[in-house]
């Protein structure tokens, strides 16, 4: 690890607040990394993931940018508009940013949850953009999901109802009613049924987009990771994981999927994990330069 | 209001007590005073963002500079929660106050929320510079907070695919790592057990039928201090509650 230093900066017309971590000396010869809001949590990420993050992947070289999307932690609201579309002019402005910044042209965007929806929608459209690491993100669009959300959903509480057969506490809940089992289970009661969740992807509509097809064509590195407790790796499951594997080139997309970790990353040693797997990919190669990294 | 706003914010690291902090500067032009928003910490540090950002806006509204900073070891601060204690964050409260009246406010208001509130009182308490204090949701006693944190912490993982190793048991509170003795020393802070008051003036937002907040605002009212409640609630409850507490700096 090397000595690292952080400067605030306000970003673009709409003045978004970021921070970029870089080397406290010497050039970022690496692409730059942009670390994409997680929902509605401010530029630490949850858990602070996205500022730990930061300063490891500053530490070994490279230069990394942490912002507030607008309407999001220290950064104004957005004026009009809808959020994906706004979200990806934002991204724009930030690479624009670092590029003055830091003199990098070259990016590989992180994104968590929603993050790495707008990630994807960003780098789809940026050539500059080399790289992707997407985070239980739902990378699929189309007018049925939302059934393909709820079936995923079923999947995700039935690994964890299996997990937790050995708990006594689940079972002492579950008997003396107080398991938010019986809850669902009257919610389920008072609904119309949904969706088998074994169904195929393509059985709810959904294959990868453009946003792949244009991403394969340019031959960007892609690095999906699932958590056990994200809903989204069943989504990844049932709708994208078949698709991808024939239409996507194999040596640019690494997929890992995490036990025992929840879909924020909230444990530490979780962090540290993911920390670990994201250098890993970046120096062996998978940022858009394919040599003399490592 | 948000468009003015946006180009007067300043975001720049200061020194803190033992490592630098991340602080956002909102100024109000021929400000009135200074409003110091000292953070939640704990798995709430990040619900209670956007309510900073929220009440920066009001407070800059009504001619009020508003300094907001991360605690050593939390958010875009240095260093990591094992790091750091209460004294070292009192030590950065008193680094961020400064850094408020570096832009010329007189008189400066701590706004503390949860635990933050707490932290604050107990600065204002050993300060002669702070004019009032605004607690939302304060945390009144430290044991039983750091007991919630410890039962919120089994409770989640009770029902969690997440499984902790021995080095995350040692550390850890959902998410946010801290020092092994941190329950001790926050047990150590209770504001009702405060001898004198902390500031003349005081505002407790608090939940209707708040019984704790009640009782706090009785006892600083015993002490000498100034003392209002603010309920909050809902969502829309939320919003006339900020709108209370311009009021009540402008008063």
């Amino acid at each position: 690890m090397i000595a690292i230093a952080e400067t605030p900066v306000v970003i673009g017309p709409t003045g978004l607040t970021g921070i970029i971590s870089q080397p406290a000396q010497g050039r970022c010869a690496r692409p730059g990394i942009i670390l994409v809001s997680a929902g509605s949590t401010h530029r630490s990420g949850p858990n602070r993931v996205y500022t730990r993050l930061a300063r490891q992947l500053a530490g070994r070289g490279y230069c990394c940018c942490r912002f507030d999307l607008a309407g999001i932690g220290d950064s104004p609201a957005r004026t009009g508009g809808a959020f994906r579309e706004g979200a990806r002019h934002e991204l724009t402005g930030v690479m624009d940013t670092l590029a003055d910044t830091t003199g990098n042209d070259r990016f590989v965007l992180l994104g968590l949850c929603s993050g790495a929806d707008v990630a994807l929608d960003a780098a789809a459209e940026d050539p500059g953009v080399v790289g992707l690491v997407l985070i239980n993100g739902a990378l699929v669009t189309g007018d049925r999901f939302a059934e393909l959300y709820h079936a995923a959903e079923a999947r995700t509480l039935r690994r964890l109802y299996r997990k937790r057969l050995w708990s006594p506490y689940a079972w002492a809940r579950l008997l003396s009613g107080r398991s938010g089992f019986w809850r669902r289970l009257r919610t389920r009661a008072g609904e119309k049924p949904r969706p088998r969740s074994n169904r195929a992807g393509g059985g709810f509509g959904l294959r990868p987009d453009s946003r792949f097809h244009a991403l394969a064509a340019r031959g960007v590195d892609i690095f999906l990771l699932y958590s056990e407790g994200s809903v989204f790796r069943d989504v990844y499951a049932m709708a994208l994981k078949a698709s991808l594997s024939r239409s996507y080139p194999q040596n640019r997309l690494r997929v890992a999927t995490y036990k025992h970790v929840d879909h924020t990353f909230t444990l530490l040693s979780a962090q540290q994990r993911l920390a670990s797997d994201v250098l890993d990919w970046l120096e062996s190669g998978h940022d858009g330069q394919k040599e003399g990294l490592k | 209001m948000t468009a003015p706003l946006l180009k007067s914010i300043h975001p720049r690291f200061i020194q803190g007590g033992r490592c630098r902090l991340f602080t956002a500067l909102w100024s109000a032009r021929d400000a009135r005073g200074g409003v110091l928003l000292c953070n939640q910490i704990g798995p709430d540090y990040a619900a209670c963002y956007k309510t900073g950002r929220l009440l920066a806006a009001i407070a800059v509204a009504g001619g009020w500079s508003c300094l907001r900073f991360d605690y050593a070891g939390w958010g875009d601060s240095e260093g990591e929660g094992t790091e750091y204690s209460v004294g070292d964050w009192m030590d950065d409260i008193a680094a961020a106050c400064h850094q408020l009246k570096q832009t010329g406010v007189r008189k400066v208001y701590l706004c503390g929320f949860g635990f933050g509130a707490a932290l604050a009182a107990k600065y204002a308490s050993q300060a002669d510079d702070v004019s009032g204090l605004i607690f939302w949701d304060p945390v009144i006693d430290g044991r039983d907070y750091a007991a919630s944190l410890r039962q919120r912490r089994s409770r989640w993982l009770r029902g969690s695919f997440a499984r902790p190793s021995q080095n995350d048991r040692a550390v850890q509170s959902l998410g946010f790592v801290a020092r092994g003795d941190l329950a001790h020393q926050m047990g150590r802070i209770r504001l009702m057990e405060l001898k004198t008051p902390p500031a003349p003036r005081v505002l407790i937002v608090a939940g209707s039928g708040d019984g704790q907040a009640a009782l706090l605002a009785g006892r600083l009212s015993e002490l000498g201090a100034e003392v209002a409640i603010e309920p909050h609630g809902s969502d829309a409850r939320v919003v006339l509650a900020m709108r209370a507490i311009g009021d009540w700096l402008n008063q």
